[in-house]
């Protein structure tokens, strides 16, 4: 019998995806399952044409011996929930399971893992909520991820040639608070068929992957997913605001997302082309562009404020975004390094290896915080921060790179970051420079990491 | 070594055996015996350093639900007996602790913190603790290596059941060890003051 391996960031990880094929698939079912051996359980799955795979649950990576593919993956930036290999450790597919939606300062914080995967080789898919429920205040307030977390994972498609997409579920408490907050909530969707297509994709991927045949129900799982992809964003916010979809309000400054508006099928047709190795990328279809005419003048408090922002800012520069959220900004490298190091000559020798012929991409996470007495390093979520900026907006759809990446950050204080940490590594792969100022408010000290 | 560059079995040797006998093991056993190989429900299952937040407890019909924090104090493993009078039986994991567990009282404090914590956690969820009866149990879990002795180990958690950690009655050890078969060694042990009566419901399903 085929057997395939699943390695997990914990072992429940990897017992929940059976589960779930079991609860969800229209094509596996749980034929037998064998835990004589609790730290690997085996799983037997069939279809009704008899085709059977068994899936081992290899538990938390620290405790094994992992083949190449999986070690790259993990060893990128942080570790995904599960990655999926054949009995010679080839790739079929990885990903997140998530139990909240992405909101809020966490919004980005599992992008390094998931690029991580891509990078490795591996079909990605993230599954989360479509409502998540901010009780930091005294009400328990509805939120909603943002069109981003999809726009970027079309980009991946085409940019990777290979399958990354989101599906989405019903979070009970997350609805009910949306109902209650909003007249015109909830919109109309398909609320419950997120984790059919989800495991319908997850199962026939690993049909196909050992026993061939199963293409057209692969392609099928494909498109069920990225219709739901697209739903989602095309859909009319509930929040302020005279948005006609999720796009216009978060992401406006992005080129070519009318396609999505307007040709949404042939773009759809065209993802499935590539991410089946029917044709390469069409650049009409490029989402990692951005558009002029609509883009933001990047006015970001209370980043605006820091010494090196302010420098761009004061020297009359108009740094761009994609829209008027907090988001990274993008602007002429030559001008930048001018204004920057005509205030802060001591820049001036890591800003100079910035490729003066490309735009640069600043991005303003906030490494390192006053905790008490202490300073603390914040490497969640600005690990993931500079991962997802810094492929969606500094490489084309060919992956070459295309702007230079700066993270930016401001501290009161500045601690030791680990060599092992997984913002080292984001810093190390993502970035061309890491700098920090530190003071109060103006900057008393430079670093770059 | 790269491994990229050579080709992969991951059925041999060099993959197939894990290279630490985690905490993972002897929760994922007790918990397969408990809940799928008898009828028990489970309402939350987290192994150390996962973080899992939804925690749910059965009332007869259906779950009740609720979250916990990324830092909140909770145990490892939750299973309930699917009717009343109900069986709440609550796991944690001794792990890395077991050595210095009756010597710092801090891990006697951070693990009744665990127990206590999530047994308010489930009460703040759910009335079933007022409209039945509902009987609590708690099992402290430890996986021993197959170069350490299961017997002397389970010796020792069943001692500092009774005295150091000082845990109430209805409180039992339960471990895991790799034998020479490529399957698992047991050890059930029950606090010196377990209810006589109510240890076969743990044997019968356990040993």
């Amino acid at each position: 019998m085929a057997q395939i391996f699943v390695y997990s960031d914990n072992i429940l990880e990897g017992i929940r995806f059976v589960d779930n094929i079991e609860e969800y698939s229209d094509h596996l079912i749980l034929a037998g399952e064998d835990f004589s051996d609790p730290s690997q359980p085996t799983f037997t799955l069939a279809n009704s044409d008899g085709d059977e795979l068994q899936l081992t649950i290899r538990g938390e990576y620290d405790y094994w011996e992992l083949p190449g593919h999986v070690d790259t993956a993990v060893s990128f930036i942080g570790r995904p929930d599960v990655v999926i290999v054949d009995q010679e450790g080839e790739q079929i597919v990885g990903g997140e399971f998530t139990d909240a939606a992405p909101i809020g300062n966490m919004i980005l914080q599992r992008e390094g893992r998931q690029v991580g995967l891509l990078r490795a080789g591996f079909p990605l898919v993230y599954d989360t909520a479509y409502t998540a429920t901010d009780r930091s205040g005294d009400a328990i307030d509805p939120r909603f991820p943002t069109a981003m977390i999809v726009l970027t994972r079309l980009a991946y498609c085409l940019k990777y040639r290979q399958p990354a997409f989101i599906t989405f579920y019903k979070d009970p408490d997350g609805e009910r608070a949306a109902t209650e907050e909003y007249d015109n909530y909830p919109p109309l969707r398909k609320y419950d068929e997120g984790e059919r297509y989800l495991y319908n994709y997850l199962s026939t991927q690993l049909l196909h992957h050992v026993h061939d045949g199963y293409q057209q129900e692969v392609e099928e799982s494909q498109r069920d997913i990225l219709y739901q992809m697209t739903e989602y964003i095309l859909e009319k916010p509930v929040v302020r605001g005279n948005y006609q979809n999720r796009i216009q309000k978060d992401a406006e400054g992005i080129a070519n997302t009318s396609v999505l508006l307007h040709r949404r099928e042939s773009f759809i047709d065209h993802v499935i082309e590539v991410i089946n190795g029917r044709a390469t990328p069409n650049p009409d279809f490029d989402l990692t562009q951005l558009d002029l005419a609509s883009t933001y003048d990047w006015n970001s408090w209370p980043h605006k404020t820091k010494p090196f922002n302010q420098a761009v800012l004061d020297a009359g520069l108009s740094p761009q975004t994609f829209s008027s959220r907090q988001n990274p900004y993008v602007i002429d490298t030559d001008k930048m390094i001018n204004a920057v190091t005509s205030r802060y000559p001591a820049l001036a020798s890591p800003l100079n290896t910035l490729d003066r012929s490309m735009e640069t991409v600043v991005i303003t996470p906030k490494f390192f915080q006053k905790s008490g007495s202490s300073c603390i390093v914040k490497v969640d979520p600005y690990s993931g921060v500079i991962a997802s900026f810094a492929e969606w907006l500094a490489r084309d759809l060919d992956n070459n790179k295309t702007r230079n990446v700066v993270a930016y950050s401001h501290s009161k204080c500045q601690t030791k970051l680990s060599g092992a940490s997984k913002l080292r590594r984001s810093i190390d792969e993502m970035t061309d420079i890491a700098i920090v100022s530190i003071g109060n408010d103006d900057a008393e000290e430079w670093t770059i990491l | 070594m790269d491994h990229t560059m050579s080709p992969n079995d991951l059925t041999s040797t060099e993959y197939s055996k894990p290279t630490v006998y985690s905490d993972e093991a002897t929760l994922i056993d007790l918990y397969r015996r408990l809940v799928r190989d008898h009828d028990c429900h489970e309402d939350y299952l987290a192994p150390s350093g996962a973080s899992w937040p939804r925690i749910r407890i059965w009332n007869g019909k259906t779950y009740d639900e609720g979250y916990v924090n990324k830092g909140d104090a909770r145990v490892n493993l939750i299973v309930q007996s699917p009717a009343p009078p109900f069986k709440l039986i609550m796991g944690y994991s001794v792990g890395q602790e077991f050595d210095q567990m009756d010597t710092d009282y801090r891990i006697k404090t951070r693990l009744n913190k665990a127990f206590s914590t999530t047994e308010k956690t489930l009460e703040g969820i759910s009335n079933v603790f007022d409209r039945e009866r509902v009987d609590n149990y708690r099992v402290l879990m430890l996986s021993v290596d197959e170069f350490d002795d299961i017997h002397v180990r389970a010796n020792k958690l069943q001692q500092s059941i009774n005295d150091s950690l000082d845990q109430p009655d209805r409180t039992f050890a339960y471990l895991t060890s790799p034998d020479s078969d490529d399957g698992i060694d047991r050890e059930l042990r029950f606090h010196d003051n377990f209810p006589d009566d109510e240890q076969t419901w743990f044997t019968t399903r356990l040993e």
